[in-house]
């Protein structure tokens, strides 16, 4: 934009500027350090176990809603994805690599049914330095990872419930399934698309 | 391959309670220290810390860092946060400067697998057991 009398070019207005294409690296110290506190204070605040990850669970959704728009937009993309192997493709090959700075290891659909299918991490970013103590029992902070999950997925029309399972005998190591059940309406919906 | 024999590490809080104690030797090789001696053990250091800075030939010193035994040696440091972390090691081999930067690696782990950790509370004994592999991985290493 020219200014008369000048004869240069003023910079353009911040929301005029493309998106950046780069996005900007934050430290896992701290990230970690951030979450840790997160973590505390839901602990503080839930009487029971399913509270506390329900907690974290809508922490992660509101992360994973606002994941989904600016990874879709970096994108470029104009269109909504419509099918389920396409917006979980995309999760796990760009928005796991935009969020955790690695692919998700796996993606599986379930063997026994047709809403259920499975992304694998075998070291979860945001709970990377968490060791659960015994008295808390099969407490997952891997919740808020389940959260991020359903907020894409959710935020793209995808309804759906996400829960974070141990995959390791034992219970003690970080690998972690992620098993995303969607709703029946959205079985019915992709199979009509398929046909 | 690591050439220095390492006895054990043991971690204190400002106020001189353990929070953290490790056997880095084989039970065969050196008697094993139960918890209740870890835990006099540190309290007694962290008091002979605080005595040996007062009496320091140097005014303004930290006091007391290294504990030389002849065959073995103890290297304490102590944090800007007040924590007190000692190493002892055993065996000609185990020369002060190694240990020192061996314990530097060691306060990073611990700054990584416990103070990042959501479940420990500031100055409460930490019992993750990440930390303690860490360890030996660095004790490996130097």
């Amino acid at each position: 934009m020219l200014q008369a009398g000048t004869g240069r070019s003023t910079s353009s207005h911040p929301l005029d500027r493309p998106l950046s294409r780069r996005p900007g690296e934050v430290s896992l110290a701290a990230f970690t350090l951030l979450f840790s506190e997160l973590v505390q204070l839901h602990q503080v605040r839930s009487s029971s176990v399913p509270e506390f990850e329900a907690a974290l669970c809508d922490a992660g959704r509101q992360v994973g809603s606002r994941a989904l728009q600016v990874h879709w937009i970096r994108e470029g993309k104009k269109t909504r994805e419509t099918r389920i192997l396409g917006i979980l493709q995309f999760l796990s090959s760009t928005i796991w690599p935009g969020l955790f700075n690695k692919k998700a290891d796996s993606l599986e659909r379930g063997v026994s049914s047709k809403s259920e299918y499975m992304i694998h991490d075998a070291n979860p970013l945001p709970t990377v330095f968490c060791e659960v103590p015994r008295s808390l029992g099969g407490m997952n902070p891997n919740a808020f990872v389940s959260g991020i999950i359903q907020g894409v997925l959710e935020t793209a029309g995808f309804g759906c419930d996400v829960t974070a399972h141990r995959a390791d005998e034992g219970g003690s190591g970080t690998r972690t399934v992620f098993l995303v059940n969607f709703h029946d309406d959205v079985v019915e919906r992709d199979e009509m698309l398929e046909g | 391959m690591s050439s220095t024999s390492y006895t054990y590490l043991l971690i204190t809080s400002r106020s001189g309670s353990l929070i953290y104690h490790l056997s880095l030797s084989p039970p065969s090789s050196s008697p094993a220290l139960t918890t209740n001696d870890y835990l006099r053990i540190g309290s007694t250091l962290h008091s002979l810390k605080a005595i040996t800075s007062q009496c320091s030939p140097v005014p303004g010193d930290g006091g007391m860092r290294t504990v030389d035994f002849g065959e073995g040696r103890m290297r304490v440091m102590q944090t800007e946060t007040g924590m007190m972390f000692v190493l002892a090691a055993r065996g000609g081999g185990a020369h002060d400067q190694t240990m020192a930067h061996c314990l530097t690696d060691i306060y990073a782990a611990w700054a990584d697998w416990v103070v990042k950790n959501p479940f420990w509370e500031v100055d409460m004994p930490a019992r993750g057991s990440r930390f303690g592999e860490e360890v030996k991985a660095i004790c490996q290493r130097h």
